[in-house]
């Protein structure tokens, strides 16, 4: 998990494949909304 | 390429909704969430990853929150439970943590190891098992000390269509060694450190379902490309029918079904 992010970032954000990247709005739509225990919001 | 394969990479399992999932495995368990992507073949469905504060091979598990889906049926041709390795005496604390949380669990022993059994709210079965000898400082996190914390997988029991064939699969051509049997489960290890078990269970009458709170498949390490090609090339000579090379983004992966009807996939370690 920690080879291509630093560890103090991982779980804090939405990582999506390089192919989808362009696509992130759209992705994110259809995601439902949760808060991990270190208050990241998602989909971010 | 390596003799045996070296343990559980991960486990992945059908859940339901994200945020009850996150309360449970991070907010009872104490596991660090430690990647949110998407279902790559479905990416209107989460993948959630929690592990180890370091997402190692070895401590993930993952999850697909798909909230309509129906719920699965534990049985034939599925792994039926995931365990987890805490340190020895830790269950004194697991048990007071689970029941602040309202979890039920019972407590037994099993090949000499004592263990805390619950569910979670889809279903899963799951043990904390006191199998670390020596914790490890790097593991803690959170609100959870090492000294009782989840230190990975201990190991996952499968329930198989045709357990001969599953034993044989194990043992002839992944390496493992049939180390104890009781109570209708064979117990075979790998020399990993840690996710290093698997069960073989013969209690489960019923075919499975896949759906919420089922396991979807294992995953098991292979060490780089190089040794993940040559493990494609063990099963293929045994008559496997794995797929390509899939690029998952943080490894590289390989699936088959094994001969018991339970999803294998082989995955590489993360490389420098």
């Amino acid at each position: 998990m920690t080879y291509n992010e630093p560890i103090e970032t991982l779980g804090t954000h939405l990582v999506l494949p390089p192919w989808l990247e362009e696509d992130r709005a759209n992705v994110i739509k259809n995601l439902p909304s949760f808060e991990s225990f270190t208050g990241a919001k998602f989909p971010n | 390429m390596t003799d045996r394969i070296q343990g559980i990479h991960h486990v992945t399992a059908m859940s339901s909704d994200p945020q009850r999932n996150v309360n449970f495995y991070s907010g009872i368990l104490g596991l660090r969430l430690v990647k949110v992507t998407i279902n790559y073949d479905d990416p209107s469905t989460y993948h959630l990853y929690y592990g180890d504060p370091q997402g190692s091979p070895g401590t993930l598990i993952t999850f697909f929150p798909w909230p309509q889906s129906p719920q699965g049926t534990i049985g034939l041709g599925q792994a039926t439970s995931f365990s987890f390795a805490i340190p020895k005496n830790a269950s004194a604390y697991w048990i007071t943590r689970l029941s602040d949380a309202g979890v039920p669990f019972t407590t037994e022993e099993r090949f000499g190891l004592p263990l805390l059994r619950f569910q979670d709210h889809d279903g899963f079965q799951i043990e904390l098992v006191e199998s670390i000898e020596t914790p490890n400082p790097q593991v803690a996190w959170d609100n959870t000390p090492a000294e009782v914390a989840i230190h990975g997988f201990h190991g996952v029991q499968l329930a198989s269509v045709r357990p001969d064939s599953t034993e044989r699969l194990l043992t002839e051509t992944m390496g493992y060694f049939l180390v104890a049997e009781e109570n209708q489960i064979k117990l075979f290890r790998s020399p990993a450190p840690l996710a290093n078990t698997v069960e073989l269970t013969q209690s489960q009458v019923q075919i499975g379902r896949m759906g919420t709170g089922i396991v979807h498949h294992v995953a098991f390490r292979a060490e780089d490309d190089a040794d993940h090609a040559a493990w494609r090339e063990k099963f293929v000579t045994a008559g496997m029918r794995p797929t390509e090379f899939i690029d998952r983004n943080y490894f590289h992966s390989i699936y088959f079904r094994e001969p018991g009807g339970i999803l294998y996939e082989i995955a590489t370690d993360p490389q420098a």
